[in-house]
């Protein structure tokens, strides 16, 4: 049996948006209301419109195109690209079979998961991209502002709402942010793109200290919640980790001090150059001291008299997000010790693919898309269906997208987890790398996108099939290794404990490499290492790399950014290029 | 051409003066916001009704004292893709409780006007050469909106 | 004329490119005008002046609504025939990506390039 066959075979139900949906049971998530569906409805016959007035010669492609990228709408290197948004990464099963359905029946069998918790198609028409959005309508779905000059998609932990280690669930806040910034008549011409993160668990898992405005959920010495505000994050050309601006918000006020920034922003921001137009250059050239100043003075304006969430609609959208119920019962730990020792393979899924859920007897368990010679964050159709359909058995219906280019079922019983390991294991889904090296971040580089200046994906994969032995992976441990293919950095090469910059050197591929970079709490920016390597060479650095930390770490509980950081660069720039 | 938030089109009766140069004063005029700053008391004191344009780089805040003898202030788009004007129009409603005329000026496009009416513009100058029927369908596109606008159209937003 | 003095000589030949506006997808410029989806169709322009008028003649099609983004690109004539120099334009010309989604089972040719065996550590 092919592993095609295979799959259809393990995916029992197929979804079609033309026939009833399968109503997901249960699932705490934002649920459209009348009016969010009226909202959609309306903004897709205005991009129709559009799409129609440029057939019609009546929108120039200048003008267009910011409309349509407003609308998740790129054109790349062999076709249209269209982007839908993920709202802070979650989906339920019904959702990912839409994703599944549209994959195929308008673009080529499969889709790409962004390090923004998006997916994105790589092969539609202009003239089907209204049709597939009023698809995604009946999902509860929609690609607005996906891309362009303004507030993007905003993205959080995905393990929220589940992790044991949250402070409490920001998702309701990423809901209530969305709506605000969605359509923001003030915010749609901004001077550069501009993202949001919002985290509330000890770890971040959303990086977000390189977004232009980060939110870490807090609580102050008299116990109440707030808001951390870090503003001017980003990467790019110019990685910068976000400044703190505020200790403590109060959380009715966050409406009106994100507009506060925005304005502020809006206002300042530099629009004679494309490369200083970020929110980091505004608080770099400005200073962050005046910066906050002005941001603070504006606030106190609006405070009271500007938007801020009515408590009766924050409690209504809260309520979407209420735990789902979990079943009391005693897990069989001798059994699923056991199993662990029978399966090597179970026992590595086990020991990095799981964290600990908040409810006893729960594990949240990533389903890594880097199985072994696979393209980072690309899924098949077939392999989304089947997504779906164990998220209906193992994940009370629900499914998270990480900014690391993974899945994530967030509610899986303990007792479920041997086989659901199993199901995994047939369609190529249980590879056991999560936050290995080889749970490596890809961008579609020079084999799909107009601004890219090498390729990703091969190296990506010739790293994969170099290390592909679990035992050696796990004793190299905890290891981030992003791959962008220019400097555009949206596979996040700079945060990565090993970074891989594709350049164009005189009309060959050539990849820099930085190390040290972070995005996690103790967010750092990697530093280039020397010269370049060509396609043929990188694979070998990376060896190398490698094997100047395994011999010099103190112990194997050494992670590999904390031997760097106490070593320096001098061991890697030694073995690399032979110099002392 | 103008435009205004109902969506109704109107013949537009002023100029707008790019070149100061020679120039005789006419209460038609939309007057640069240089020109006005050096010329106030003699402009306030010859017409009736005063008008003036700013571009997007200029200093809204520097307006707040005389703003009450201001008829109509003229917010340029040197491009579209240059958003400031959506801010200065909310400055000016919202900050500085500015009661006169509002309009959006240079080159805007038809997708922006909603946008443009929402921040507080009361009209807009249609650009040369466009179809009106264009915008006037564009001013009243959306009716749901997840933001209380500058008219606070309370039936038609969320919250 | 000093203007054109500035104007540097082309390296090689080029021939025209742009994506169909409707579908999105890649084609290249014929001598008379229309477009075609495979390079070896397309018109060569020796020099400057031949190509500012491949680049005219685009124009035309592209007023109409037809393609969208036209621009020259280095070309290398075999058998008569445009070849695509640089690997953007390599990859645009084969329509797909050097990788296919379908990477667990084939391996497309290109892999050939990039071996294990001499991923060398030392820069040389």
């Amino acid at each position: 049996m092919s592993l095609q066959q295979s799959i259809q075979q393990a995916a029992q139900k197929e979804y079609s948006p033309t026939a009833p949906a399968i109503a997901p049971k249960n699932v705490q998530m934002y649920k459209y209301d009348q009016f969010d569906d009226e909202f959609i409805t309306q903004r897709i016959e205005q991009l129709r419109s559009q799409i129609n007035r440029r057939l019609a010669g009546e929108l120039s492609e200048d003008e267009f195109k910011p409309l349509r990228l407003q609308n998740g709408v790129y054109l790349q290197l062999h076709a249209y690209m269209l982007r839908l948004a993920i709202p802070y990464g979650q989906l339920n099963s019904t959702q990912m079979r839409a994703l599944a359905y549209i994959a195929r029946k308008y673009d080529k069998g499969f889709g790409h998961f962004t390090t923004r918790q998006n997916i994105q198609y790589n092969w539609p028409a202009l003239s089907d991209i209204p049709e597939i959005l009023e698809d995604l309508q009946k999902v509860e779905m929609h690609a607005i502002q996906t891309s362009g000059n303004c507030i993007r998609n905003t993205t959080s932990d995905p393990f929220a709402g589940a992790a044991a280690d949250e402070l409490t669930d920001p998702r309701p806040w990423c809901e209530i942010i969305r709506q605000w910034s969605t359509l923001h008549p003030e915010f749609a011409f901004l001077p550069r793109k501009f993202k949001i993160a919002v985290n509330a668990a000890e770890q971040d898992r959303a990086a977000i200290l390189y977004h232009d405005v980060a939110l870490q959920i807090i609580e102050n010495d008299q116990g109440e919640m707030g808001f951390k505000v870090y503003v001017g994050g980003g990467q790019g050309r110019t990685p910068v980790i976000a400044k703190l601006v505020r200790e403590f918000l109060e959380p009715q006020y966050l409406l009106s001090y994100l507009d506060a920034i925005l304005r502020t922003y809006n206002m300042l921001g530099r629009r004679d150059n494309l490369y200083k137009a970020r929110i980091k250059i505004t608080v770099n050239e400005t200073g962050v001291e005046e910066f906050s100043r002005l941001v603070e003075l504006e606030w106190n304006r609006i405070k009271d008299t500007g938007f801020n969430l009515p408590e009766e609609q924050k409690q209504t959208i809260f309520k979407h997000f209420e735990l789902p119920e979990f079943e009391t019962y005693q897990y069989d730990a001798a059994k699923f010790e056991s199993k662990k020792t029978e399966n090597n393979g179970f026992d590595y899924f086990v020991k990095n693919n799981t964290f600990a859920h908040k409810q006893d007897g729960y594990t949240i368990v990533s389903i890594s898309l880097k199985p072994h010679g696979g393209i980072p964050g690309d899924i098949s159709a077939d392999q989304m269906d089947l997504v779906a359909q164990l998220a209906d058995d193992y994940s009370l219906s629900e499914i998270r997208a990480t900014h690391r280019q993974n899945l994530v079922l967030p509610h899986v019983k303990l007792d479920d987890l041997f086989i659901l390991w199993q199901k995994l294991t047939k369609v190529n889904l249980a590879a056991g790398n999560i936050g290995l090296l080889t749970d490596i971040i890809a961008c579609p580089g020079l084999d799909y996108c107009a601004l890219a200046n090498a390729r990703s994906i091969p190296i990506a994969q010739m790293i994969a099939e170099h290390f592909d032995d679990m035992k050696k992976l796990n004793d190299l441990g905890d290891i981030t290794l992003n791959i962008s293919g220019c400097i555009n950095a949206c596979a996040h090469h700079h945060v990565a404990n090993i970074g891989i910059l594709g350049v164009d050197k005189k009309g060959e591929e050539s990849y820099q490499v930085t190390l040290g970079g972070s995005s996690r709490s103790d967010a750092d920016i990697g530093k280039i290492v020397g010269p370049g390597f060509s396609g043929d060479e990188i694979v070998g650095a990376i060896e190398t790399i490698t094997n100047v930390y395994l011999a010099g770490r103190t112990n194997s509980d050494e992670t590999f950014l904390e031997y760097y950081r106490r070593a320096g660069q001098n061991p890697f720039k030694e073995a690399l290029y032979n110099v002392a | 051409m103008l435009l205004n938030k109902q969506g109704e089109t109107a013949e537009n009766e002023n100029i707008i003066i790019r070149d100061v140069e020679g120039l005789t004063l006419h209460d038609d005029q939309i007057l640069p916001y240089a020109y006005w700053l050096a010329q106030k008391a003699e402009i306030k004191q010859k017409l009736n009704r005063v008008a003036i344009w700013l571009d997007s780089h200029d200093d809204i805040e520097a307006l707040s004292d005389d703003l009450s003898s201001i008829d109509l202030i003229a917010l340029n788009f040197p491009k579209f893709g240059d958003g400031r004007a959506f801010t200065m129009a909310h400055l000016l409603q919202d900050k500085f409780n500015y009661k006169g005329e509002i309009r959006a000026i240079g080159h805007p496009i038809a997708d922006q006007a909603q946008f443009l009416f929402r921040c507080g513009v009361d009209s807009i100058d249609i650009p040369d050469a466009q179809d009106p029927t264009i915008w006037v369908k564009e001013a009243t596109r959306m009716s749901r909106f997840y933001q209380r606008s500058a008219e606070n159209i309370a039936a038609n937003s969320k919250y | 004329m000093a203007l054109a003095k500035q104007i540097k000589p082309l390296k090689n030949p080029v021939s025209v490119t742009a994506n169909l506006l409707l579908k999105g997808s890649t084609v290249y410029l014929k001598a008379d005008g229309t477009w075609s989806d495979d390079i070896a169709n397309s018109a060569i322009a020796h020099g400057r002046e031949q190509e500012t008028a491949l680049l005219a003649l685009a124009n035309i099609t592209e007023k109409t609504q037809y393609v969208v983004g036209a621009y020259s690109f280095d070309v290398k004539i075999i058998d008569g025939k445009a070849t695509p120099l640089g690997m953007r334009e390599i990859i645009r010309a084969k329509g797909i990506p050097t990788i296919t989604p379908d990477g667990l089972t084939s391996k497309p040719e290109w892999q050939n390039q990039f071996t294990k065996s001499n991923a060398s550590s030392q820069k040389i």
